[in-house]
């Protein structure tokens, strides 16, 4: 304790003879000292120092406080109904309420089974062709007019249900009206407290998608009459908006109507500054301005070391699956499945997840990560749905995803490619998918040639990608890499990516029947024995038809925060959660000791 | 006067018209990408009726031709257009934002004006001394430094050593004039270090014209003291080449607070133009930039009538 005082003794007066020198130099610098007179003092001087080990709450929860965290990107609107900006769905899981949510995983992964959030109960009957949901009585909206604190009713789920079938991006994964293949047909009010939502046919994925932080956001009928919710948000969810600058910041308050309230949030107030970019955030982090959410994983050994009073935390990721794609124009060598298997042989996964994810350095560091799993055609953070192609229950298929350059040299050669063959790969070098994105593809493109197929890089903008790659349904040339972002339920991961009419499908141009009627089985089985085992099968199957060719895994759950925030790393939400992951953390676990910081 | 003010106007509207079609043709050259495809590709969804629709609600449908057509009759109503991405008329968040890039760029060149009018007159004034190479090189330094890359050290540095950090609570002119000009300042003095550096070599230069002048030698000898002479006489005339310069600088300044308003978490005309670019919002792309081009064509209308103010042989001319 007495070093850490000594450090921080030393450290103030440093800064403050700098200063001085600085004020005595010139204006210039004079400016610079003036506007650092911040309140970087404000914050503890003393505590135990980082450690490797989880958020350790021991001390009872306290109510009360400031939450001092940071939006990386601008929500840029704040009605989630009219963009597809994942920072507005991630800021509108703090401001409205869902039906149903996912339930978190204490010390352990969440299963990604629901909970009720608005809804205190629901039914599914045995046909599963409707679902009931009974509304909490205690859920009320925003304390401000016109909502002014009242009950939220089922008129207002109707509302809310007619303008996200109308007008929502991701209606189609929902609203019959808008996609054939969606589930819900129609909603009916019972009463004030019950809804019915009647279904086209029975959907695996209609609790997930009503629990999914991309769909059915509850908000007041009042913006039918007049209430502009883009500028102007009521809900009735943990916070409420109370100040929104573009570009600059948000300012949240607890809302007293939320379901939970008083006992939760315990936090009163979050400030969530607007920092997209990593040296800014890096400094508020330091000057201890932010308190989490500002260093990359990779780097927080050597903030770990730098700043005493800081621990590392699990946090959810993101079920992502960066991955290959194929282009499927006829004449392509990738219409060969031998050739799609050497592919998958030439990736080095081990060596990819240690670069990328320095899993070992970061062990090293005294940093308590947990192996990164290998993703197949689904993301290894998909829980159970997922089968380890290094265990013993994948069976023989997973040989294809071991890295074994003679015998996809073999596969090659059985395909008439024995000499190799050029081919371009098209990715984008801008940080749209992730700032290393673009290095994670020139590695592959290097593992590739060694085994004699030459990629030759083709960058396109991101616009051209997503237009004439992601959605380009195989009509493209050669290989493409992509990010495969999460979905709320791995059923809609493969509807969307790889079932042959899914919107980003890495199939269209290729279609495989077999893996196709496997999605749909998946996406029409209640049960979860049965739906699991047939996730299983899929895995397999793609393991040898290698529609794409997972690219090693992705997954940053750590984090770095100061010392007087807990209850961040208790709880891992649901990897299919895809922005507002956060939320059941402020919402219900978060708090603040106000001892350590004052 | 008058006649050569209508002059250069009506020399100012076709260079608007072609600012029109150039801020209109060159995005839909440039990027062949839908934005309303991209919008929706980039959520993973397919919704052909919703594309059709947004299409219409944001003015892309029909030819080209016809688009512009209609693009330039809503900016003679007034209207800016919508944003793809907020799906809020641009003209409600636009000239907000422009005024703080303004309010940037203004108080950048301030910073660069107070700085380097003092420089640039000590510089002549011991010409080839040391004073004279020291100040030269800083000049040199200051133009040859990205003031981003400056900005980053800055915090990056002012963090690990310091741990200090700006302040990003940005407050409008209107609400807090101090804690305005507070979260404005060192992006200020960032975005000033380019044109001081120029600023500093086109004082010093005119000093040394002007100095050695007829008239400086009279008052010399006339016994007026050095200071009257150097400030009174020489810098006054030095100082008329550089109201050009100013003119031409702050445009470039306004537009250059791009970056400083993205590291500074700024509510700038370019932190919105940077977050377009990147979601392919045309509408907002269009109209940034269209305000760009008018403030270059206005400044450089306002040059040319201060010179014309300035030296009357150019408007009998």
């Amino acid at each position: 304790m007495a070093e850490h005082e000594n450090y921080w003794s030393r450290r103030r007066l440093t800064r403050r003879a700098v200063v001085k020198g600085a004020l005595a130099a010139g204006a210039g610098l004079g400016t610079l000292a003036i506007a650092g007179c911040g309140d970087d003092d404000d914050a503890p001087a003393d505590g135990p120092s980082g450690g490797a080990s989880p958020t350790a709450t021991a001390v009872k929860p306290q109510q009360g406080g400031v939450y001092r965290g940071m939006l990386a990107l601008d929500p840029l609107s704040l009605d989630p109904y009219l963009q597809v900006a994942g920072a507005a769905s991630a800021f509108a899981a703090l401001t409205y309420s869902r039906l149903l949510d996912f339930k978190p995983g204490v010390g352990k992964p969440s299963s990604g089974e629901v909970t009720g959030e608005l809804a205190e109960s629901w039914e599914l009957p045995g046909d599963g062709r409707q679902i009931t949901l009974k509304l909490r009585p205690n859920a009320k909206w925003d304390p401000r007019a016109p909502t002014n604190g009242r009950a939220v009713d089922a008129d207002d789920v109707k509302f809310s249900w007619e303008k996200f079938a109308a007008k929502s991006p991701f209606r189609t994964d929902l609203a019959n009206s808008a996609s054939k293949s969606a589930p819900i047909e129609s909603i009916q009010v019972i009463d004030p407290q019950t809804v019915v939502f009647k279904t086209a046919f029975p959907s695996a994925l209609l609790l997930s998608a009503l629990a999914s932080d991309r769909h059915l956001f509850i908000q007041p009928k009042e913006a039918a009459s007049g209430l502009d919710l883009a500028k102007d948000p009521r809900g009735s969810g943990p916070f409420m908006v109370e100040e929104y600058t573009p570009s600059v910041r948000a300012i949240m308050a607890k809302n007293p109507g939320y379901w939970a309230a008083p006992e939760r949030p315990l936090v009163d107030k979050l400030e969530l500054p607007i920092i997209t970019e990593a040296a800014q955030r890096h400094a508020q982090f330091r000057a201890k301005k932010v308190w989490n959410g500002a260093v990359d994983p990779t780097d927080i050994p050597t903030f770990q070391s730098e700043l005493k009073g800081t621990k590392v935390i699990p946090v959810t990721a993101d079920a992502r699956n960066p991955n290959v794609g194929f282009g499927w124009k006829p004449g392509s060598p990738f219409l060969d499945e031998r050739v799609r298997q050497a592919v998958s042989m030439l990736v080095d996964r081990a060596s990819f997840i240690e670069v990328f994810l320095e899993t070992e350095r970061l062990k090293k560091a005294g940093v308590d990560v947990q192996p990164a799993p290998w993703g197949t055609i689904l993301s290894g953070l998909y829980g159970d749905f997922w089968l380890d192609p290094l265990g013993k229950d994948f069976g023989e298929n997973a040989k294809f995803y071991q890295f074994n350059i003679a015998e996809a040299k073999k596969l090659l050669d059985s395909a008439g490619y024995g000499n190799g063959f050029e081919t371009p790969g098209t990715y984008i070098t801008t940080a749209e998918f992730e700032a290393d994105f673009p290095r994670r593809a020139e590695v592959i493109i290097e593992m590739l040639a060694k085994g004699g197929i030459r990629v030759k890089p083709h960058v396109v903008e991101y616009q051209a990608f997503i237009s004439g790659y992601a959605r380009g349904k195989g009509n493209y040339d050669g290989i493409s890499f992509n990010p495969h972002g999460g979905r709320y339920d791995p059923g809609a991961y493969l509807s969307g990516f790889i079932h042959s009419t899914g919107p980003t499908s890495s199939t269209a141009g290729n279609t495989m029947p077999e893996l196709d009627a496997l999605i749909e089985l998946a996406n029409r089985q209640l049960d979860r024995k049965e739906r699991l085992a047939t996730f299983h099968e899929i895995q397999r199957l793609c393991a040898k038809t290698q529609p794409m060719v997972p690219m090693g895994a992705h997954q940053h759950n750590i984090d770095l925060t100061w010392e007087w925030v807990h209850g961040l790393g208790d709880v891992v939400g649901w990897a299919g959660v895809q922005y507002g992951r956060h939320t059941q953390t402020l919402a219900h676990h978060y708090w603040i000791d106000n001892a350590r910081l004052s | 006067m008058q006649r050569y003010l209508l002059h250069r106007l009506l020399l100012a509207l076709p260079t608007i018209v072609g600012l029109t079609i150039i801020v209109f043709a060159v995005l839909r050259i440039a990027s062949r990408s839908d934005p309303v495809t991209v919008l929706l590709g980039s959520a993973g969804t397919s919704d052909p009726q919703l594309e059709e629709r947004l299409r219409e609600d944001l003015g892309l449908t029909g030819s080209i031709p016809a688009q512009y057509v209609n693009w330039v009759g809503g900016l003679f109503r007034g209207d800016l257009g919508t944003s793809v991405i907020t799906r809020r008329p641009i003209v409600e968040e636009l000239p907000g934002r422009f005024l703080v890039s303004f309010e940037l760029g203004a108080l950048g060149l301030l910073i660069a004006l107070l700085v380097s009018v003092p420089i640039g007159t000590v510089s002549a004034l011991h010409q080839d001394r040391w004073p004279d190479y020291l100040f030269r090189s800083m000049a040199i330094l200051s133009t040859s430094i990205p003031g981003f890359w400056m900005a980053i050290l800055v915090i990056t540095f002012g963090g690990i050593w310091f741990h200090w950090a700006p302040s990003l609570e940005f407050t409008s002119l209107g609400d807090d004039p101090m804690r305005n000009i507070k979260s404005l300042l060192l992006p200020a003095f960032l975005t000033a270090l380019a044109p001081t550096g120029g600023l500093v070599r086109v004082v010093r230069t005119q000093m040394l014209e002007v100095l050695r002048q007829d008239y400086v030698r009279t008052a010399r000898a006339k016994g007026l003291s050095s200071n009257v002479v150097t400030y009174r006489h020489a810098l006054r005339n030095a100082l008329l080449p550089v109201v050009t310069v100013i003119g031409l600088q702050l445009p470039a300044l306004v537009a250059g607070t791009v970056i400083f308003e993205r590291i500074f978490s700024l509510p700038g005309s370019g932190n919105y133009l940077i977050t377009a670019v990147t979601r392919l919002d045309y509408p907002v792309i269009q109209a940034t930039n269209l305000m760009f081009g008018l403030v270059i064509v206005a400044s450089t209308l306002l040059v040319d009538l201060s010179y014309a103010w300035l030296d009357p042989r150019i408007r009998f001319r």
